[in-house]
């Protein structure tokens, strides 16, 4: 823990205490809050926020009780005599242009130099950067590992879950396959939006783990993009670079149960979905590669916990589940009959490689 | 108390036509009174949709609406509180007492404004339409973000209508601008120097430069908007080489300064109201109208900060930043002016001034998330959050909003000739400030919780419960405040009493006639010699705020249909323009009646201004 000066922690403290206040009041855990940075580019803007709440609440207090001061002092104590017709008093406007002028410079200061600290990407040995195509679909997200490739020669592909070794510069370049979404994971790194034509970068570097164990944060879509905007989500999970490594190892794999059931041709599955090592390893790219599937920990694009009961349900009626979602499209409420319902149920879940976050997630 | 003033006044003429004459009408007040009516509607309309919204998100997973259906709601609230409320609101009020501030019979251009109504009229219309034309109403947002509003991605034809009927409304404020702008260079009464001008007319003057500058760029982006949806062009379809974050740049150097289009006119009715009620001038007045002038400049240099997360570097980070922050002076000044203004004052509380004190207390903390905000790494987390709708909803709502309603209280005795019962009214205030207070500033904490904008459901694992109910319960009690207010203007309108000539016993020109005002204002010519004309013939002595001309023949225009039949043609022209890729068979026949219907209301004008040189 680097040295704090006392004021940057009574600041924390007051900003702590807030923070508790709010979670008793509503009893329930904030996942996706951004009072709890994870890395060091939230940890820079949420000191930036911590300095411009304390002088926002100066601002706040001056403010108010000057008014609430007059509010009381002069209101109208039943004599008429008019009071002094005063028009102004230049030296006094003055100052109170120049005060502000000087706290407006102030605040631009310190946040140019967060915005010097978080924008601009330390240089550092390959070794210690990893490269992530993050692109944003109606409504869901793909992660493209372009450094790493799969046992089959392509490039390593997963969807809503991103892991990345914790303590390494994660080196994101966003784009966008239709409209415009944003990548958003608070805990650490602000927005950066997905944009369909040019690609755009950000950064971060997420703390490291301190019992080992593979740590989960929630992210979420935070640009309108149409009818699921609320059921973008995703998963960051940052493990222990061994635990990557082991992660990278099982998911360039190609799918551990390579006995593709016959519907998931029947039912047009692999119109939209490719599941390496079998035969759909040559399917539809419109929705997320499923290869992997049951080490996720979410269906849907966060929307469900992974399990049998939960992808039976989605499967059954993925308009029920999340309304107006393309899969939607093909796939009705009966076009599914009860056995091929079974049969893709338990094969989707079957293709779990070994190492998941499913157990941090519970917690 | 000065006895010319009394001399104003003319035995009150009946009005004569009964309701049609409304549709003919060139006089400003009457037009002044439709906007009113109108953006009000509009204004419960856009809330009634604001209470859908907050029903549907009081609880997680909710199934009251649908995303299709709430998609439409948020897009269509945003759309009308901006365009079909508060800047109509503020068009109303500026219709009806810039005249009357300066001391003018009437505006410059009395048809043009009256054309300026009905185009807000219909384009509100073909805004609306599009609810009941199979239930599509626009659905991308206010802001419409390209690629989603192309046709493969909005695939309804919502926003089409939107497109169309925001022309209207555009070409509507443009000629409201023009008239505002040459009425109060023109048609100040003498000795109406322009650091004599009450600050509500400065204020409408910015606002109405800003119009003319900021809204040639949306009507270019939404015209790019119709082709690429009905012409098969490609401006913002990234697929055939477009750009969908040109329509940002276009969208926003028109929306930001619009936010200032949407408070400076709040700025200039608080600081009528304040003096008024603190019984002293306003404190620097030069500091307070110069201010808006500056804030009037910066608007246009900072419209890329909603634009951060599109990573636009660093130099353009900083530089936006800047500028951003820098806006924060100008109007830190008009607060602490404000302040200083109620400062060793004789304050009197009657609804207005509750109204002009919550409004300074709201407003404050607009601002300073605002400051936040103008910081681009925390802009990073909080954009596109609840936190960005808090803020602008202090901005909005506990700024032009309560400026608006401090107004209603303020001159609706002067357009009606009665007052509002104060009892209703403070209760009003209350309401409205407790359930504003409940429903927005738990939004900030739901921002910093994570809690993205615009989604139409949430999941109960997100830790978002509580809040989202506060906020949904305050919406209520807003509603129920506005309820109050449509009571007490009914019982106002039915039974209130007599307001007279100057009931708040105030400083400007529009105290110094009838309520309501004869048709042609005042029924002398008023030489104006002060910056508080009638206040100073009631406290310094006689003729030393002003003196009368009673050898003044004001000339106003006879009413006059072609206005309407005008806009009317303008209407039926959208729904031309609508067909027109589509149906061409349907659009093409349309848009010749159209024309044809223009063209005949515009020969009757140009024949009138032949008759009568007045546009």
């Amino acid at each position: 823990m680097p040295y704090r000066r006392p004021t940057k922690a009574l600041g924390r403290i007051g900003l702590l205490l807030i923070a508790a206040t709010m979670l008793v009041a509503c009893g329930q855990a904030t996942p996706q809050t951004m009072l709890d940075p994870q890395s060091d580019s939230t940890r820079t803007i949420f000191n930036l926020a911590v300095l411009l709440f304390w002088l926002g609440v100066g601002v706040f207090v001056i403010v108010q009780t000057w008014l609430i001061v007059s509010v009381f002092k002069y209101r109208h104590k039943y004599n008429d005599q008019l009071p002094a017709q005063i028009h102004g008093n230049t030296k006094v406007e003055i100052a109170w242009t120049i005060v502000p002028a000087i706290i407006a410079i102030f605040i631009f200061v310190l946040t140019f130099q967060a915005i010097q600290k978080i924008e601009v990407k330390p240089s550092v040995a390959s070794a210690d950067e990893v490269h992530i195509q993050v692109i944003g679909h109606q409504w869901w997200w793909e992660f493209r590992y372009p450094d790493i490739t799969t046992a089959d020669g392509k490039v390593l592909v997963t969807a809503n879950e991103m892991w990345i070794p914790a303590g390494k510069v994660i080196d994101l370049t966003v784009t966008s396959a239709d409209v415009i979404h944003d990548f958003w994971i608070p805990a650490l790194s602000g927005k950066r939006d997905a944009l369909p034509v040019h690609e755009t970068k950000i950064w971060f570097k997420a703390d490291d783990v301190p019992d080992g164990e593979p740590k989960v944060y929630w992210g979420q879509c935070a640009e309108y993009c149409g009818t699921e905007h609320a059921y973008m989500k995703m998963r960051v999970v940052a493990a222990s670079p061994n635990d990557f490594q082991t992660w990278v190892t099982e998911q360039s794999g190609p799918a551990v149960n390579a006995d593709l059931p016959a519907d998931f041709t029947a039912a047009g599955c692999i119109g939209c979905h490719v599941i390496r090592g079998t035969d759909a390893a040559n399917g539809g790219q419109i929705g997320p590669d499923l290869t992997h599937f049951g080490s996720r920990m979410t269906i849907a694009a966060g929307t469900l916990d992974n399990n049998r009961d939960n992808l039976h349900r989605w499967l059954d009626s993925p308009d029920a589940v999340k309304p107006g979602n393309i899969m939607t499209q093909v796939i009705k409420d009966d076009t599914l009959s009860p056995e091929q319902l079974n049969t893709l149920t338990d094969y989707l879940i079957s293709l779990d490689p070994g190492i998941d976050a499913k157990e941090q997630a519970a917690k | 108390m000065a006895t010319d003033v009394q001399a104003l006044h003319a035995p009150e003429v009946k009005p004569k036509g009964g309701w049609l004459s409304w549709l003919v009408t060139v006089d400003h007040k009457k037009i002044g009174i439709m906007y009113l009516v109108t953006a009000f509607v509009f204004f419960l309309i856009g809330g009634l949709e604001a209470l859908m919204i907050r029903v549907q998100l009081g609880t997680p997973e909710n199934s009251f609406l649908t995303p299709q259906a709430y998609n439409q709601i948020f897009t269509m609230h945003g759309t009308t509180m901006v365009f079909l409320a508060i800047m109509p609101l503020n068009a109303g009020f500026m219709n009806y007492f810039v005249p009357l501030m300066i001391g003018a019979g009437d505006m410059a251009y009395p048809r043009m404004n009256a054309m300026s109504y009905w185009l807000l009229l219909f384009g509100g219309l073909v805004m609306y339409v599009s609810f009941i034309s199979g239930g599509n109403a626009p659905d991308a947002g206010w802001f419409a973000y390209a690629p989603l509003t192309e046709k493969i991605y909005s695939t309804t034809r919502g926003m089409d209508f939107w497109v169309l009927g925001l022309q209207l409304l555009g070409v509507s404020s443009l000629a409201g601008s023009v008239n505002i702008i040459v009425t109060i260079i023109r048609l100040r009464a003498p000795g109406m120097r322009f650091n004599r001008m009450p600050l509500f007319v400065w204020m409408s003057m910015i606002t109405s430069f800003l119009l003319i500058f900021a809204l040639p760029s949306i009507t270019v982006g939404i015209t790019l908007l119709f082709f690429d949806r009905n012409f098969q062009t490609n401006f913002f379809l990234p697929a055939a080489g477009g750009d969908p974050l040109l329509w940002q740049h276009l969208f926003w150097f028109f929306g930001h300064p619009e936010v200032y289009i949407m408070i400076l006119p709040a700025f200039g009715m608080i600081s009528e109201i304040l003096p008024v009620f603190s019984r002293k001038p306003i404190f620097g007045y030069e500091f307070v109208a110069y201010s808006g002038v500056a804030i009037g400049f910066l608007g246009f240099a900072v419209w890329a900060h909603h634009m951060f997360a599109t990573g636009l570097g660093t130099v353009a980070d900083t530089f936006f930043s800047a500028a951003s922050m820098l806006i924060s002076v100008p109007t830190g000044v008009k607060i602490f002016n404000w302040l200083a203004t109620m400062w060793r004052g004789d304050l009197r509380f009657k609804t207005p001034m509750y109204f002009a004190v919550g409004f300074i207390a709201m407003f404050v903390i607009g601002g300073i998330s605002g400051v936040s905000l103008a910081a681009p790494p925390f802009d990073l987390q909080v954009t596109d959050s609840y936190y960005v709708v808090a803020h602008f909803h202090y901005v909005l709502f506990g700024g032009a909003a309560f400026a608006l309603f401090g107004g209603a209280y303020y001159w609706l005795p002067k357009i009606t000739g009665r007052m509002l019962d104060e009892r209703l009214g403070k209760f009003n205030f209350w309401m409205i400030f407790l359930g504003f207070n409940l429903t927005f500033f738990p939004q900030h904490i739901l921002g910093i919780e994570g809690m993205p904008r615009r989604i139409w459901t949430y999941q109960d694992n997100q830790g978002w419960n509580l809040y989202n109910l506060l906020s949904s319960i305050g919406a209520f009690l807003i509603a129920f405040g506005a309820l109050i207010f449509v009571v007490n203007l009914i019982l106002s309108l039915r039974r209130g009493e007599p307001a007279g000539n100057d009931p708040w016993d105030a400083a400007t020109l529009e105290w110094a006639t009838t309520s309501p005002p004869p048709a042609h204002n005042f029924d002398a010519e008023i030489i104006v010699n002060s910056r508080r004309p009638l206040w100073d013939n009631k406290y310094s002595g006689e003729d030393r705020g002003m003196t009368l001309n009673h050898d003044w023949h004001p000339h106003l225009p006879p009413p006059s249909s072609a206005p309407l039949i005008f806009s009317s043609g303008l209407f039926v022209l959208a729904f031309g323009m609508f067909f027109l890729g589509s149906t061409p068979v349907l659009g093409i026949p349309i848009i010749l009646v159209a024309l044809a219907i223009a063209g005949f209301g515009m020969s009757r004008w140009v024949g009138e201004i032949a008759e009568d040189p007045v546009l």
